[in-house]
Formats: C-alpha cells, sequence, structure tokens
C-alpha cells in the first residue's frame, strides 16, 4: 500500500511487516498516485503543478514533467481544508506573480514560485522561495532553483502545529547582458510568533515589522545550465532604525549596473567590481575573474512636502515607490512618496546630481514608472503618460474602481522594441473584495501618441504576472490557472519578421492547464497545435498569409545557429526560410 | 482540455475526473463539473469539441468500468451527480445512454457525497460520503442488455474520520463456468486526519442480502503516520495478493485521476 499527502513524502506500507518505507522530499505535496498496470512504475502528482513517473524497483524518478508553478485559483477546496487547523491558508491571490525574461534567451521566463499549492498559501503572504526557470518555446519547466531560504527537509511544522512560512521573493531584475540577476526577499515572522515581544504601545504588526529580514541578492547566471550563483547578499541594504522594504529594483539597459529604491527614501546604485584578495584579484576554479557587488552611491531623494512626517516620528504614512532607467542609461527616474503625494525624482547615473523633479504625477499609490525614450509611462490609480522633455503630459487614463487588493494586481509594461504599453487591471467577481474564483483580468495596449487603447482584451482568469517578450513585439501574459498568453501586434512590421512573430504566438498560445489531469499531459500539444492559429491573435489579418505549419524550432534553428556577427549572409538565411515555407510543409 | 471556447460562464467548471477508456486505450474520458462529459482521443486530440452532456446539477466524481452489455464489451461511465446540497446519486450511462442524456439510476444517498471508484469490471462500487462509504454490489441475475438491466445492493457503513481517498483492491477469481467472480474486496481509506484505515475481506463482513440500514460499524485496522490529510492512497502491485484468474486489468483499476 502506498500513500501520500502534504508531507511531501511517498510512503509504502508493507503490511505483512507492518514496515514502512519513504521516499522523501518531493517538491510538493503528493496530490495523486497512479500505479502502472504492471506495477512497475508510479505515477505521482503533485499540487505544483508537476507529474513524476518512479519506478518501482529503483525509487528513482524516469520522467518529471513540470509545467508553471506559480499560484493558481483552486477549483476544489483542497483535502486540508476539512479539518479545521489552528492557522487559516490564504484563500485569495493577493500579490503579484513575481516574473522576469532572461535577456539573452528570449524563450525562457523566470518566475518565482513556491514549493506547491500549499506551501505557498499557508502564511498570510504567499512563500515564494523559488525561482523556476520555464521555457514558453517548448512549454516545459526547466530548472527550479532556490533564492531564499527554504525548509526542504523539515518538518514545515511548528510545534503549535502552524505552517512555517518562508520567505517571498518580491523582486527580480536581469541586468541588461543576462549574466547578472539581482532579487529582493522579505521575510517577517508571523504576528502569533512575536507575543513575547509586544511591549508598551506597540503593536503585533509593529514588532512583526521591526523583525523582517530583507535581503537584496545578487546572482551569477550561467547561460548554458541556468544555474545560478550567489555573489553579493546584503542583509537590510536600506535600513532606517528597522529594516525597510525595497520598493524597487531597476537594470541599466546599458552596463551591468542596478538600482535599489527602499522605503527610506533612499536610492542605491550598485555595481560590480574584481573580487580581491589580499590585493589580487581573486580567480574562480578555471581562473576566471570573479566580481562582486558593491554600493557605488547613495542617493538621498528630497522629501517634497515630507518634513513634517518625518519629525513626527511615527510615521505611520505608507509610502511606495518604483524605479526606471533611461533607456540611455543616463537618467534614473524615482518616483517615491506618500499616496497621492509622490514625486518624480531624474537622477543623472553620473553624478548621482537631481535633475529634475515633476510633481502631480500620481493619484493614490505608485504602482509602477517605466520611460519609453523620453517619456515616462507611470501608473498609479492613472496610467500617466509623460514627455520629459517637452514637460509635457500627453494622456491620462483613469483606472477602474476596485478594492485595494484588487488594484495591487494591476500590472504594466511596456515593449522597446514596439514602443507599445500593456496595462493589466484585475476584474474582481462582482460582490466580492477579495481576488477568489471568478476574478477576471482586462488587458489593454496603448500607443505612446493614443490615449485611445489598440486592443482591449478581456481574460477569462485573472492575470498575476505580465512581462514583454524579449524578441517580439508582444507581451507574455500568466494568468491564475497557470496558463500562459502571448500577446502579439500584427501590424507594420518587416516581411521577414512577420512570421517568427506569428510562431511565437503558437508556442505559447492557451497551454491547458495541467495540474489537474495527468493524463492529460499528452494532450497538451495537441490542443495547442489547433488552436495555434486562431484563437489569441488579437489582429488575424495576417493569418492567411502562411498556411503552411512551421515548427518554430526550425525557425530558431535558423536564427540562432550563430550570434550576430557570425551569421551567415542574408541570401541565405532568406533561401532557408523561404524553403521552410515553400516547400514541404515541416508538420504534415 | 480546458479550452478557452468554454467562454466565461464556465469560469467555475472544471474537471472532476479523467479516466482512460478501459476497451480503447487511445480515448479518455474527461467529465466536468458543469456536466459536460468528453470522449477524446488524446494521441490526436479528436472529440475535443464534442462534449456529451448529462442533465446534473453537478458532477461530483466518476469511473469507468468495461461491462458486458450484451453481446459486446463496453465501457460504462459511473457518474457521481449532486442531486440537491447534500444528497447525490450514482447514475450509469454507456455509449448510447450518453447521447439522449438519460442513465440509469443505481443509487442516491445523502451526508455529502464526494468520490466514486469501481473496480472489477463494475462488479463493485465504492462511493464516500463525509463520514460515510457506500458499498455496491452487482446484483448478478440475467445478462445486462443495456446500462437499464444494471443493478446494485447497496451496503453503508461509518469510518471514524472524513474520508479523502479511497482504493479498491478486488479480489476475483475464476467460476465454474469459466467467468470470472468477485470473491471479496480489500478496501483501504485515507482520512483528513492522517489516518489509514484498511477493511480486508471485507465483502465477508457485509451482510449478504440487500439491507437499508447502516451496518455495524467494524474494525478496521488504523495505519497512522501523515500528519496531515492523507491526499492520496493506493495498493500497490506487490503480487502477493493477486490470486489465480485475476480479472484482467488491462488498463488497471487504478488509471483515474482525482482532483
Amino acid at each position: 500500500m502506498i500513500s501520500g499527502g502534504y508531507e511531501q513524502v511517498l510512503v509504502l506500507w508493507q503490511l505483512d511487516t507492518g514496515k514502512r518505507d519513504y521516499l522523501p522530499h518531493l517538491s510538493a505535496t503528493i496530490e495523486n498516485i497512479v500505479v502502472s498496470p504492471r506495477g512497475s512504475s508510479y505515477a505521482l502528482h503533485l499540487d505544483d503543478n508537476s507529474a513524476m513517473v518512479i519506478s518501482t524497483a529503483e525509487m528513482t524518478p524516469t520522467a518529471y514533467i513540470s509545467g508553471i508553478q506559480s499560484l493558481v485559483i483552486g477549483d476544489k477546496p483542497s483535502k486540508e481544508s476539512l479539518v479545521r487547523r489552528v492557522w487559516k491558508a490564504a484563500d485569495e491571490i493577493s500579490t503579484p506573480l513575481v516574473t522576469a525574461n532572461n535577456p539573452v534567451n528570449p524563450s525562457q521566463i523566470f518566475l518565482c514560485v513556491g514549493n506547491g499549492q500549499h506551501a505557498t498559501l499557508s502564511g498570510q503572504a504567499p512563500s515564494t522561495p523559488l525561482l523556476q526557470v520555464f521555457d514558453i518555446a517548448s512549454f516545459q519547466g526547466v530548472t527550479k532553483h532556490a533564492i531564499a531560504r527554504t525548509n526542504p527537509t523539515d518538518a514545515n511544522i511548528t510545534s503549535q502545529g502552524a505552517p512555517i512560512i518562508e520567505p517571498m521573493v518580491t523582486k527580480l531584475a536581469f541586468s541588461y547582458d543576462g549574466k547578472w540577476l539581482a532579487s529582493v526577499d522579505e521575510w517577517q515572522p508571523p504576528e502569533r510568533d512575536v507575543e513575547p515581544f509586544v511591549t508598551g504601545s506597540k503593536t503585533f504588526n509593529d514588532v512583526s515589522e521591526e523583525r523582517r529580514e530583507i535581503y537584496l541578492k545578487f546572482w551569477e547566471v550561467d547561460a548554458q545550465t541556468n544555474s545560478l550563483e550567489l555573489v553579493s547578499r546584503f542583509n537590510e541594504a536600506h535600513y532606517s532604525n528597522q529594516p525597510e522594504t525595497i520598493l524597487d529594483i531597476a537594470s541599466d539597459p546599458t552596463g551591468p549596473r542596478f538600482a535599489s529604491l527602499g522605503t527610506d527614501g533612499v536610492v542605491r546604485f550598485w555595481t560590480s567590481k574584481l573580487r580581491r584578495r589580499d590585493g589580487l584579484a581573486a580567480t574562480g576554479p578555471e581562473g576566471q575573474q570573479l566580481r562582486s557587488w558593491s554600493c557605488s552611491r547613495v542617493v538621498t531623494l528630497p522629501a517634497y512636502g515630507q518634513e513634517v512626517d518625518l519629525v513626527d516620528a511615527p510615521t505611520k504614512v505608507s509610502r511606495n515607490g518604483a524605479l526606471a532607467f533611461s533607456e540611455d542609461g543616463s537618467v534614473l527616474y524615482a518616483a517615491f512618496g506618500a499616496p497621492s503625494e509622490a514625486v518624480v525624482v531624474a537622477i543623472d547615473t553620473e553624478t548621482g546630481a537631481v535633475r529634475d523633479v515633476i510633481s502631480g504625477m500620481f493619484k493614490g499609490e505608485v504602482r509602477s514608472i517605466k520611460a519609453l525614450s523620453s517619456y515616462l509611462v507611470m501608473l498609479s490609480d492613472n496610467l500617466t503618460v509623460y514627455d520629459t522633455v517637452a514637460v509635457e503630459l500627453l494622456y491620462r487614463v483613469p483606472l477602474k474602481e476596485t478594492s485595494d487588493t484588487a488594484k495591487r494586481l494591476t500590472h504594466l509594461a511596456v515593449n522597446y522594441e514596439s514602443r507599445s504599453i500593456a496595462l493589466v487591471e484585475p476584474i474582481p467577481h462582482p460582490g466580492q473584495d477579495k481576488i477568489k474564483r471568478g476574478a477576471k483580468s482586462e488587458l489593454a495596449v496603448y500607443s505612446l501618441e493614443d490615449s485611445q487603447p489598440q486592443l482591449v482584451q478581456a481574460f477569462p482568469q485573472l492575470i498575476t504576472a505580465l512581462l514583454p517578450s524579449t524578441s517580439s513585439s508582444g507581451f507574455v501574459v500568466v494568468d491564475s490557472a497557470a496558463q500562459i498568453w502571448s500577446v502579439t501586434e500584427g501590424a507594420d512590421q518587416a516581411p521577414l519578421l512577420q512570421p517568427l512573430a506569428d510562431l511565437n504566438v503558437d508556442d505559447s498560445v492557451d497551454e491547458p492547464k495541467a495540474i489537474e489531469d495527468v493524463e492529460g499531459e499528452g494532450d497538451v500539444s495537441d490542443d495547442e497545435m489547433q488552436d495555434a492559429d486562431g484563437d489569441v491573435e488579437m489582429e488575424d489579418d495576417d493569418d492567411d498569409t502562411h498556411p503552411v505549419v512551421v515548427a518554430p524550432q526550425r525557425l530558431a534553428e535558423i536564427f540562432n545557429a550563430a550570434p550576430a556577427f557570425a551569421m551567415p549572409p542574408m541570401e541565405d538565411i532568406f533561401y532557408q526560410v523561404a524553403g521552410l515555407f515553400s516547400g514541404k510543409p515541416a508538420k504534415p | 482540455m480546458t479550452k478557452s471556447d468554454k467562454g466565461s460562464e464556465y469560469v467555475s467548471a472544471h474537471i472532476v475526473a479523467t479516466v482512460l477508456s478501459k476497451n480503447s486505450p487511445d480515448f479518455v474520458w474527461v467529465a466536468c463539473s458543469d456536466g459536460r462529459i468528453w470522449y477524446i482521443n488524446w494521441t490526436s486530440g479528436s472529440g475535443v469539441d464534442t462534449p456529451f452532456t448529462v442533465a446534473a446539477k453537478k458532477v461530483l466524481d466518476m469511473t469507468v468500468e468495461s461491462v458486458e452489455l450484451g453481446d459486446s464489451v463496453e465501457d460504462v461511465l459511473l457518474v457521481l451527480q449532486k442531486k440537491s446540497k447534500s444528497s447525490g446519486h450514482i447514475v450509469a450511462y454507456d455509449h448510447a445512454a450518453l447521447l439522449t442524456s438519460t442513465g440509469k439510476v443505481l443509487h442516491t444517498y445523502d451526508e455529502s457525497p464526494q468520490l466514486l471508484r469501481s473496480a472489477a469490471g463494475g462488479r463493485v462500487i465504492v462511493a464516500a460520503a463525509k463520514e460515510t462509504l457506500h458499498i455496491g454490489l452487482f446484483k448478478a441475475k440475467r445478462k445486462a442488455v443495456s446500462v437499464d438491466d444494471l443493478e446494485y445492493f447497496f451496503h453503508s457503513f461509518g469510518v471514524p474520520d472524513i474520508v479523502t481517498c479511497v482504493d479498491i483492491r478486488p479480489i476475483v477469481q475464476m467460476s465454474k463456468k469459466g467467468g470470472v467472480e468477485l470473491r471479496t474486496i480489500d478496501l483501504v481509506v485515507g482520512c483528513a486526519r492522517g489516518t489509514i484505515y484498511l477493511y480486508d475481506d471485507l465483502l465477508s463482513k457485509l451482510p449478504s442480502g440487500p439491507s437499508s440500514s447502516k451496518a455495524t460499524p467494524f474494525n478496521p485496522r488504523k495505519y497512522h503516520w501523515h500528519r496531515r490529510a492523507v491526499h492520496s492512497v493506493k495498493w500497490s502491485e506487490d503480487g502477493k495478493h493477486t490470486t489465480k484468474g485475476e480479472f484482467p486489468r488491462s488498463n488497471a483499476d487504478n488509471s483515474q485521476v482525482t482532483t
């Protein structure tokens, strides 16, 4: 007899002897076990949206398939919820999924995920200590890497029966060349554990916040293996009398440099330098030079209209902020301040001098800021586009009125190639404050010039992440059913790029979520093929141009054969591509 | 399978069970909570657009058994459907019955039904409500021609805890005529507080005739290791307990997927 559950352990019971054998440390809660007809292997369905086949003789996995492991809104209450516990699991999606795409490998996206649905939801904030690398071209999880503290080997439960929560990764940014990854993770003790420290007028929340652990980490990314190596870690990179939340990190699009902004109102620039040991450059095992990261410049943001607050010490004003580098890396825009009072400060990245201050751009909390050539795209309760050269407000689009939780799930992304802006707003289920089942999202794509959206598309699921696709003019959307959607633009593209962009859609079109059907894995690709042509493409005027279905990897083989400078002549590439489309179809 | 063409009105619908067809291994049966049932060829993806619909408020679970109906062996779907807030019934469908959406109601019970399992070609059905198990035994009378001829005795008894998962191990033997008959079943039940209960040789302990009242609870063997809910429990195929004339398990009774 075999059984499995929350403990992430497969238990094999020998009924005659009463002995138990264990297969511990699986990646998530076991949801279902299936025994193969001959009994030679077990298939496990884990609640992190993955399935594993284990051979019974050696107890080693023979196959592993994983989908996107982000938080989903479940269809059914979990089996855990049948019994009341001393703690209550979160039942909503309250924070956006933190994602990043690798600038050098456009088919990979990086998502911050937890140890399965149960473990992720066990605290007030989701625990997402892991980074999943997901290939949207082949629709497979590539690898998973712990970037914050995890408890994989312990019984994840305290003596009182409450779960131990893991840190949440809140920010993620790649350097321009994809070699470095900066991450921020945050953890605070649950309020029930800080009771002994509550003294005087402090509330549980204060005490818990004082004991927050916030780390800024810099990782070196190995392009081949996707493995990450921790290079530098900063405990409390932003600190006043208590650790301050890191509101945003931004990466310089022109060089290996990051900037971070904390609730202390300080912008810090981070650069790498050669690591030295006793005056000599430290080298790795293969003689490569090692680098480490450090803070190279500190810029304190001028506090506008907040001096009074800062003197009256217990400022309970929540302040938000966001950062964005200009496209040429010369200016860093830092938006910071209390709701509706936030200002944008333009900082010269060479000297650290404040060049300009733009006020009156935000209504409500600052959500995001992006710089697109000389324009600033700002998201608060409005979407605002501002021209910094002409000092002119281009347009302002008010967002829908929703609850605060819902507002946290608005997303903004900017595609530098197509110079378009995508905005996602959640639409909670009517009559529900929380983001639960039935919540939907709406995506709107704007251009810089026009306040009328070029595209408005409602999605049947809540969108948890939005990111620009690196190689094409579109956007990639991850929703609360762990599906990936691709939004592409059909118009005004070079003819050769056109099919490529279209085929990018094919890669990632509407994947049926595999979380509840192990059997379904086979079907996934089939559905995908059928859907590929029509469903998600927003502008279908080019549908008929290329009736031949060409596997995207064929094109990738041609275009990614060598770096740009070593590519074969343009003519050869043209004939290769033309051959694909005019010759025998790759997939009959 | 949860295709986007479902549109917004089906947001709350979800797949409740996916079962490999017993007779044609290229096909899977997929049941959705809103009453749609697909018969999909998973190698080619055909059948995705043409679901059958059963008239039910909500489908809770489904199993598939290959049953001899008339001269042919057919897939018979046993569907656990919600009837009212706390009661449900088990309905059997074959291909013809699905087309007309009129199945044969085998059993109705209450106390929040949730799980349905079957084994040995439909000779035994186990349905779980919160803390109760209902065992249905096939009434072997004359040869069944359609699903309307299927009939079962049902027995029910209480389990000490909330049931989260069930697995059946049928023990079958060859009858004198060369057919297969069910001798007994071993039943293993996983519970929400981490206990696993084992009821071995269950059939001999049940009253032989049909009984309407709850059977007296009998003492199962108890195994407790899990701290929290047992999400899945299965009989392993260790060869120890297989008997001669084992029921042909071409596609195993275990190929069911629960959510």
